[in-house]
């Protein structure tokens, strides 16, 4: 019962730590160029 | 005094050993995640990002605690910047109050569920400081939320000392809300859960002392609420504003979703870029899981009324953060905003999932120790909290960095501070118009970051400040009347401008050269100039400006922020001289 229980932890960490990296390596990706909008009024939701 | 189910627990989890030899650990791992995230804020500068403004030297002006025709969002915390940037400047002051609330934040998080692990202290440290709410507050500058959000753990803690018969306690929470309570928002979610603990039936509070808790918790709101409700104009806002403000969906896992893992704030870019990875969702979704696996010890370390009082609030967020966004209910929440004075206060209300947060937070760390004694051997469950610890962070990698980036200091041209010069040296009459007519600006040397305009704070003279928002394409009426006439005149840029800006109390009008707007030449061809640099000008109007009467009346007004600074300096040396008090003691019992 240990054994499996130590297993399945084991199981979950690996797939935490390759969704780190998976996270971290598409977060750090550069963005398209974020042009300031050319609009005379300025929008608070500027997205 | 000691929890027995807790003393179980420590026994038989190894990663709960002797927390007090570890003390360190958690001020430690709390000073380290401030400084990952404030990092670029040790250059020197102004950082500038939506509603965060700061100014070198902010005046201190009768519209800073409340008298003036517009409502007062910002009171009395502008009185407060006033006041404290003559003691540090400017810049300095808002890097330590930023810092200061992350680190209050985490510090008290950690220390608010008693007898746990130093592991458990460190995963509630990380949730609640390390989360999309913190980023998304953080971005679009809602820094003085974020006070009452670094309140909600000490008051927790207070609250439940004040249960147990330690009455001074509460002099403690009260001088904690009453900087919560710098602004509205900030008052209602720390008055809301120190009154529902202290007040909640049970406990060994005397009647008195909730009573005075009660009392005090409302009275401190009076700085905001005193002006609110006797500004002529009503203090009511425009139904537009519930769809504007609404919650939305940030992340692949819809609006539910999104606001269960803290996210969902209205604005796109407030967002952090890593809400939309599928994979940040799963890990976001473990904490969760993590925290539902906690909830039931939770509520049996905190005992009913605490956790009562905590969840309770959590669901309200909860409730008012879904409401604005949903069809069936929005319809209640434009009628409170519309109908109601102050109502307008619940929109945006993915602003109070910041009581569900510290919910979360003290949950996750809970089922952390659950999941590591239930794991076989002292490695792996030193592992699970080591990971549970850095899951936030692994959820929400772009907080590092000034939230990638997004907070980063800048410097105003030199243009503004003559402008100042010439206005604090001039002799004229009449508050000020700053154009263009709006209220957000796009500098390029802030990076064409959008932000609240600062001049306004920066030119240290009453100033007539646009309020009417543009959100998502549509233009959200504000309440300030008298700002909504002088648009009118503007737009208009007829003739006779000049006279009846005059007739509205404007004397002084500043351009700014470097952001997008549309300018009223004619207006400005009929004005003096008095400082012309091409970055901001200002000009002065030919006609005597009549002085602005239509604003609350000042006796009440000040009675309010007199009432405010009493509760806060008597609960301020009540704190000092119980801190002092066992030591005299002590010492007194050593001579005899």
């Amino acid at each position: 019962m240990g054994n499996i229980g130590g297993l399945v932890a084991a199981i979950v960490g690996v797939v935490l730590a390759g969704l780190t990296v998976v996270t971290a390596v598409n977060v750090s990706q550069p963005d398209d160029a974020d042009d300031a909008s050319q609009e005379q009024l300025i929008d608070y939701d500027d997205n | 005094m000691g929890d027995p189910h807790a003393a179980r627990h420590r026994r038989s989890s190894p990663a709960t050993h002797s927390p007090r030899a570890h003390g360190w650990l958690l001020p430690a791992w709390c000073v380290l995640l401030t400084a990952v995230v404030l990092a670029p804020l040790a250059a020197p500068g102004f950082v500038l990002s939506y509603d965060m403004v700061a100014v070198p030297d902010q005046a201190l002006l009768p519209s800073s605690v409340g008298l003036g025709s517009a409502v007062p969002r910002a009171v009395p915390l502008d009185a407060a910047v006033a006041i404290l940037d003559s003691v540090v400047t400017g810049a300095v002051l808002q890097k330590l109050a930023l810092a200061g609330i992350l680190l209050a934040a985490m510090l008290g998080a950690g220390r608010a569920l008693p007898d746990v692990s130093t592991g458990a202290r460190l995963v509630t440290a990380s949730v609640y400081g390390w989360n999309a709410y913190v980023f998304e507050r953080l971005v679009i500058g809602h820094w003085p939320t974020l006070i009452a959000y670094a309140a909600l753990p000490w008051l927790l803690m207070l609250g439940r000392a004040v249960r147990r018969g330690r009455m001074h306690a509460a002099s403690a929470g009260l001088g904690i809300t009453a900087l919560a309570s710098l602004t509205p928002t900030g008052g209602l979610l720390a008055a809301a859960l120190f009154a529902a603990i202290v007040l909640a039936p049970g406990g060994r509070q005397t009647g008195r002392l909730r009573t005075v808790v009660g009392v005090s918790l409302v009275a401190l709101q009076a700085p905001w609420v005193v002006p609110s409700v006797l500004r002529p104009d009503p203090a009511v806002s425009d139904a537009a504003g519930v769809a504007a403000f609404a919650s939305q969906a940030d992340s692949p896992a819809g609006l539910v979703g999104s606001l269960l893992t803290l996210g969902g704030i209205w604005n796109e870019g407030a967002v952090p870029d890593s809400r939309d990875l599928l994979s940040a969702l799963v890990l976001a979704a473990v904490l969760l899981v993590l925290a539902a696996i906690g909830l039931g010890e939770l509520r049996r370390r905190l005992g009913r009324a605490e956790f009562a009082a905590l969840a309770g609030l959590s669901v309200l967020g909860g409730l008012l953060a879904v409401a604005g966004a949903v069809p069936g209910t929005a319809g209640l929440v434009e009628w409170l905003v519309a109908e109601v004075p102050g109502g307008g206060l619940v929109r945006d209300g993915q602003k109070f999932l910041a009581w569900y947060a510290l919910l979360v937070a003290l949950a996750a760390a809970v089922g952390t120790g659950r999941v590591a004694r239930a794991l076989p051997g002292r490695l792996p469950a030193l592992a699970a909290t080591a990971a549970a610890v850095v899951l936030p962070l692994a959820a929400l990698p772009d907080l590092a960095w000034g939230a990638a980036g997004r907070l980063t200091p800048v410097a105003y041209p030199a243009a503004w501070d003559d402008v100042r010069a010439a206005l604090q040296a001039s002799d004229g009459d009449g508050d000020l118009v700053v154009l263009p007519y709006q209220p957000f600006r796009r500098f390029p040397w802030n990076d064409d970051h959008t932000v609240l305009d600062p001049a306004p704070r920066y030119l240290g003279v009453e100033t007539v400040v646009p309020d009417a928002l543009p959100v998502g394409g549509v233009v959200v009426p504000g309440e300030d009347r008298r700002a909504e006439h002088v648009g009118a005149v503007l737009a208009a840029d007829g003739d006779n401008a000049a006279e009846e800006l005059a007739a509205a109390g404007v004397g002084w009008i500043a351009v700014e050269r470097d952001t997008p707007g549309e300018l009223p030449e004619a207006v400005l061809k009929a004005a003096d100039p008095v400082e012309v640099n091409g970055t901001l000008d200002l000009y002065r109007l030919p006609e005597s400006a009549r002085s602005w009467t239509r604003i609350p009346p000042s006796e009440p007004v000040i009675a309010a922020d007199i009432v405010f600074l009493a509760i806060l300096v008597a609960a301020s040396v009540d704190v000092v001289r119980n801190a002092f008090l066992p030591r005299r003691r002590s010492l007194r019992s050593r001579v005899s």
